[in-house]
């Protein structure tokens, strides 16, 4: 799947970047919130893991453009974040995110929600069924 | 080192009855729930015991226990706060000696939790390299930045690079580092500028035991002068 990740550690970023190759998956990487809407924009992603405090353009309100541009078909947002308290979790529900993970990233549950998204993508694309 | 023989060191230097006031109580902390146990810890000089998982009822038990009553302790049991005021020796740093006593001091979690960084890398040399490479060129720039922003006087700066770099801590299993930067994110969050600023000094201090553990970790010798500067 293409795969748009917004985050601005580098660290994180290259951890996110290491295990979604190994997967197979093909990656749009930006370092802030502006970057990941302006690659957005240019170019849907089926899938998109954001990180929440970032320079720029924070991931909630990444996550709120891409959930409010309904024509471009559905879009699987991760939060990824290093924020743990439940409001932070109702918090980017609420603003649409579709997944709440915190740091570290945990192998496991990440490919367990890109198989639901591939679930979820693989309804949309059948004849008449429309998602999001 | 084991537990064990640091008791019979640490008891060699105060012989019991000397000076009881002087005499720091020692609770053994380990996964083992057998009785032979029990009685090799308590006769190596430890005065008490607590199983692991540490549930926190058990463990507010044996410090009130052994701690001497007074409102500071008090105040930290009820606000249950991420603070130790024991010194606590964790597998990870069985030779960790900092001293502890001062508010902010990092929790007993491992300097380095290894099974975080296999995870994220899929137990692929090459990949933790490349993250440990990375994680210690940013380790510094981070601390600096956040002591800039100290100095400038910026609260929601501050915030920033302590969350950022909270989660490359978080990310590779740096689990003390990452608790001391959310107290620093905490402050920030609070405008308190100068609590801060001490729970930095931690963090400078957490950073070197840190460059220590992944240089042992990944027999390093020689690691890059920039990632020691910080401390």
């Amino acid at each position: 799947m293409k795969i748009l990740i917004a985050e601005d550690d580098p660290v994180s970023c290259l951890a996110l970047q290491s295990l979604l190759q190994k997967l197979g998956h093909e990656l749009v990487v930006a370092a802030n919130g502006a970057q990941a809407w302006a690659n957005m924009s240019k170019s849907w992603c089926p899938v998109a893991i954001l990180d929440w405090m970032m320079p720029e353009m924070d991931g909630i309100e990444v996550c709120r453009r891409i959930k409010s541009q309904a024509g471009s078909g559905y879009c699987c947002v991760i939060m990824l974040t290093a924020k743990q308290e439940r409001q932070d979790r109702m918090e980017a529900l609420a603003a649409g995110a579709d997944v709440f993970l915190t740091k570290p990233l945990n192998k496991e549950d990440l490919i367990a929600r890109l198989q639901v998204a591939e679930r979820i993508l693989a309804i949309e694309k059948r004849p008449g069924k429309v998602l999001a | 080192m084991d537990g064990l023989e640091a008791v019979r060191r640490i008891r060699a230097l105060t012989p019991a009855g000397e000076d009881d006031r002087a005499r720091t109580p020692i609770v053994a902390m380990t996964a083992h729930a057998m009785d032979g146990d029990r009685d090799r810890c308590l006769a190596a000089g430890m005065d008490d015991y607590i199983a692991k998982p540490v549930q926190s009822d058990k463990l507010v038990e044996v410090l009130a226990r052994w701690l001497p009553e007074t409102s500071d302790n008090n105040t930290v049991i009820e606000d249950q706060a991420p603070v130790s005021t024991g010194l606590v020796a964790s597998k990870a740093s069985e030779a960790d000696t900092a001293a502890g006593g001062t508010p902010g001091e990092p929790p007993a979690l491992p300097v380095l939790n290894l099974e975080t960084l296999h995870g994220i890398s899929d137990h692929d040399d090459d990949v933790e390299r490349a993250l440990i490479g990375e994680f210690l060129a940013q380790g510094p720039k981070a601390i600096e930045r956040c002591r800039m922003m100290i100095e400038i006087g910026d609260c929601t700066g501050l915030e920033y690079w302590a969350h950022t770099f909270k989660g490359s801590c978080r990310s590779l299993g740096a689990e003390r580092a990452a608790d001391v930067c959310l107290l620093v994110e905490q402050h920030a969050r609070k405008n308190e500028l100068q609590e801060a600023g001490t729970i930095l000094a931690t963090l400078t201090d957490e950073w070197a035991r840190l460059v220590e553990e992944i240089a042992g970790a990944f027999q390093i010798e020689d690691l890059a002068v920039e990632s020691r500067l910080a401390a």
